[in-house]
Order: C-alpha cells, then sequence, then structure tokens
C-alpha cells in the first residue's frame, strides 16, 4: 500500500474494517458518525502508509489505534457541542463478545476468537476496578481527571489504577503470547 | 502545543498516553521524549498494542453490511482520485467488486435493511437499475456542465463523489439482486422452520444446490439473551455443522446467507440455538427453531 497500490487498500478493508466498524461504533453510537471516522481512519492509513514501521508493532494495532483515536476526537467534540451523557460499554461482557461478528472469513474469525480469548483471560486477572478505569479510558475517553469525577475516586488513585490495568494487561498479553508460541 | 517532559515523568505517564488519557499538552509532551527515548518509545508501544486489544474485548455490535460497502467505494474512490492526481491521470471508473472470499465457507452474511428493505427492493431492483443509468446520465450532464465553469480540482473531486454513489448504489443492487437470486433459483429448495414458541418465531430456508448457497429468511425472533447470540446449524447424519452465528433485527427479522456444499441427500435438519456469542464448535443451547429437511427439489 505504501506504493499506492489501491487493491492493498481493498484487501486491508476487508480484513479490518468489521473490527474498526465495531469498535468506532462503539465509541461515536451513530451509524453516520461512524462511517465518516472509519473512512477517515483507512484513509489516514492510507495517506501515511509509507511511514508504518512493523517492527513498532502490527498493522492492525496501528489501525485501531488511528480509529480510535479518530472516533474520540469526534466524541468529543460532539461533546463540546452538546452535553452527552456517556454510555460505555462494560467489559465484564469480555468473554462473551468481540470486535467483529459471524461475517468475517473463517481466519479472521478465528484470529478474532482467539485474541478475545487471550483478552478476556488477561482482564480476568485485574481486579474490577482497574477494568472499570480501563473501560472509562478506553471506551469513553475520559480524561484521567473525569475518570475520578465520574467515579467519586481520589485523581491519584485514579491514575494508580490506570497505570496498573495497563502495564498489568501488557504484561498478561505478552506471557499468554509467549505460552501461545511455545505450544505451536 | 506541547511541554517538555522529562524522563522520569514521561515513564510515568506512559500508560495515560498510550490511552489518550492525558491532556493535550502532557500528551504530546510525553509522545515527544517517548519518540527519542530508547526505554520509554519501545513501553509505549507495547503499552498501545496491548490496550489496542481491548478492541477485541468489546461485547459486539451488528455492523451494517451496507454502511461497510458504501465507505469501502467511498474510500476506494478517494485512493485512485488521490493516485490518478499523483500521476497525472484521471481517475479510473469505480469497478471493483465485492470483497473476495475465497473461502468454501464463508459464514453468513446479514443482508442489511431487514424484511421491508429487502422485499422493497426485489420489486425495486429493476427500478434501480435504470435509475443508475439515469444517475450515469446525470453526472454526464453535470459534468459538461461544471467542467465549463469550474477548475480542475474541483471538477475531479465531485466527479469522484458522484461516482462513489454511483457505485455503492451498484452495490446495493447487485447485493439484492444476490439475495433474488438465492431465493428463487431453479435447484433452490426449501424448508420451513418452526417454533411452539408462544410469540412464534418463523423461518424458510433456501438451499440453492448449484451454488451451494444458504439463505435463511426468519421472522419474529426474540432477542437473543445477553451475551447471547443465534447460530445456524446444518444437520447430517454425522454431524452437526455450524453455519455462523447472527443476531436478528429489532423488529425481529433476519436473514442470513452461507455458502456450504453438501450431497444433495446428507441433509436432516436446520436448526437455530442460543449460544453464548461468537457461537461455538457444537450445539448447546436452547432451540430456538427447527425443520426437518425436505428432498431436494420437493
Amino acid at each position: 500500500m505504501s506504493a499506492g497500490d489501491d487493491a492493498a487498500l481493498a484487501q486491508l478493508y476487508d480484513r479490518w474494517s468489521r473490527p474498526v466498524f465495531s469498535l468506532v461504533l462503539r465509541l461515536v453510537r451513530d451509524g453516520d458518525d461512524a462511517e465518516d471516522v472509519v473512512e477517515e481512519a483507512f484513509w489516514q492509513v492510507w495517506r501515511q502508509a509509507s511511514r508504518y514501521d512493523g517492527s513498532r508493532g502490527e498493522v492492525g494495532t496501528w489501525l485501531l489505534t488511528i480509529a480510535r483515536t479518530r472516533a474520540l476526537d469526534r466524541l468529543r467534540s460532539r461533546r463540546r457541542l452538546r452535553e452527552e451523557p456517556l454510555t460505555p460499554v462494560s467489559l465484564d461482557d469480555s468473554g462473551a463478545g468481540g470486535a467483529t461478528s459471524a461475517a468475517d472469513d473463517p481466519s479472521v474469525r478465528a484470529e478474532a476468537s482467539e485474541r478475545r480469548t487471550i483478552v478476556a483471560q488477561a482482564l480476568q486477572t485485574l481486579p474490577r476496578e482497574q477494568r472499570e478505569v480501563l473501560e472509562l479510558a478506553y471506551f469513553a475517553g475520559l480524561s484521567q481527571a473525569e475518570i475520578a469525577d465520574r467515579t467519586g475516586q481520589p485523581l491519584g488513585t485514579v491514575k494508580t489504577r490506570t497505570r496498573l490495568a495497563a502495564q498489568k494487561l501488557r504484561d498478561c498479553l505478552a506471557t499468554y503470547r509467549n505460552e501461545g508460541e511455545g505450544r505451536s | 502545543m506541547s511541554r517538555d517532559v522529562s524522563h522520569s515523568e514521561a515513564a510515568e505517564l506512559l500508560p495515560e498516553a498510550a490511552l489518550d488519557a492525558l491532556s493535550p499538552d502532557d500528551q504530546a509532551g510525553v509522545v515527544a521524549h517517548a519518540t527519542g527515548c530508547p526505554e520509554c518509545g519501545p513501553t509505549l508501544i507495547a503499552l498501545r498494542d496491548a490496550l489496542a486489544q481491548l478492541a477485541f474485548a468489546a461485547p459486539p455490535v451488528t455492523v451494517d453490511a451496507v454502511s461497510r460497502a458504501r465507505v469501502r467505494t467511498r474510500l476506494l474512490a478517494r485512493a485512485r482520485a488521490d493516485l490518478s492526481v499523483a500521476d497525472g491521470s484521471q481517475p479510473a471508473a469505480a469497478s471493483d467488486g465485492p470483497p473476495a472470499s475465497g473461502s468454501p465457507w464463508p459464514p453468513p452474511r446479514a443482508i442489511a435493511g431487514g424484511a421491508g428493505q429487502t422485499r422493497r427492493s426485489w420489486a425495486a431492483s429493476p427500478v434501480l437499475g435504470w435509475g443508475l443509468a439515469i444517475a450515469a446520465g446525470i453526472i454526464g450532464v453535470i459534468a459538461v456542465q461544471h467542467r465549463a465553469t469550474l477548475d480542475g480540482e474541483q471538477f475531479t473531486a465531485e466527479r469522484t463523489t458522484l461516482l462513489a454513489r454511483v457505485q455503492a448504489l451498484r452495490d446495493s443492487v447487485e447485493a439484492r439482486d444476490a439475495f433474488v437470486r438465492a431465493v428463487t433459483g431453479k435447484q433452490v429448495s426449501t424448508m420451513q422452520l418452526t417454533s411452539s414458541a408462544v410469540r412464534a418465531p418463523w423461518a424458510w430456508m433456501f438451499w440453492d444446490h448449484a451454488a451451494n448457497r444458504w439463505t435463511l429468511v426468519a421472522r419474529d425472533l426474540p432477542a437473543p439473551a445477553a451475551g447471547k447470540t443465534y447460530q445456524l446449524w446444518l444437520v447430517t447424519p454425522h454431524a452437526k455443522i455450524s453455519a455462523g452465528t447472527f443476531n436478528p433485527q429489532p423488529d425481529g427479522g433476519a436473514e442470513v446467507q452461507a455458502t456450504y456444499p453438501l450431497a444433495a441427500d446428507s441433509l436432516r435438519a436446520i436448526a437455530v440455538t442460543e449460544e453464548p456469542a461468537g457461537g461455538v464448535p457444537q450445539p448447546t443451547g436452547a432451540l430456538i427453531i427447527a425443520a426437518t429437511a425436505n428432498r431436494p427439489g420437493k
């Protein structure tokens, strides 16, 4: 795609549009906004493909990060225009779902299922209050101060929980990946 | 705007930065530090990578296939226009087909729009075909008018937008036509699935033997319980084959398509069960609706 191959863009879209759409929809909760955000996220990837460095993370992570950032921009812009109640998702349902749907091709579905299982396992290792701050930060795009306000916890406590949760999630996922690679 | 952030401060703020949960100034400061720091840089990447995986942990939401196709069309039209600007040529016609599956067993694909919209589209497809032709004509007229008055860049942008709209309409019509073909072909056999529930859901399964295409049209399905989904099964004497999972529309309607080769005499039943979201290898949940198979052509 970095060579300007639009077929590669189509391939990337077919491979990743479902999880991206799913994440963005969950954040912006509006179909029209989601379409705009998804298009702009893939467009950004297309325009910046030459800057992508595979050694700095997989393309899906890059794409999901861009899409989430774009979605949060849209969400924050909307919040500035009108006070909008926040209804973040609960990660307590993590074992049951996944940012994908049955209409992906089998290999995509299998991969998504595997990721879902691994992330669910990792999340289960976190205390509930740490999962809560992750949920509010990742899916609702709340700042630390907003989370403190929402949960009634001191800002320092929120920061500590966020830090611990993110680090523990990273470590757990790394462990699970290493175990998976060791088995295969 | 970013502020200078020390190494120790940046290291402490990396998790929040990975979540984009800092103030804009702090965020820019931490990222700027991490970009040049051999310790913080890889840590920030690893944290971002881990947190991005949370996208897979969210409960599923239904993604409208038409929305996805629409965005795909717009995106590729923009990319072609971008390429044509880069090489100085006109943008190529937006002629890409639907996403290639290449798989002998693609899972079911929800047909967007629900029952009413689908039925309306059956009758409307020829009209839409003419509509496309007229739209193409209008584009031509607009193109001539605008070519005289607009500068090249604006003309190209408007033309790209219009082409994208035409392509979105064409994709939509093709999807509807494919659905009609799947349920009206000469080699299509049908099975009616029934239930004894109070608000009895019902469904028809259309099996196109020539194309190995399965099309389930269901109505009045109750919403699955939280964390659950419906899973479609093809039951043979030796196996219960998953044909994928789906969730009905709010009005209880669902159209599901799948492709799977099956010998004409091997199907014993069709069933829909309620299973944990994501599906299961073998049915475990409550039977929602089912049918015993007819012999093909009967």
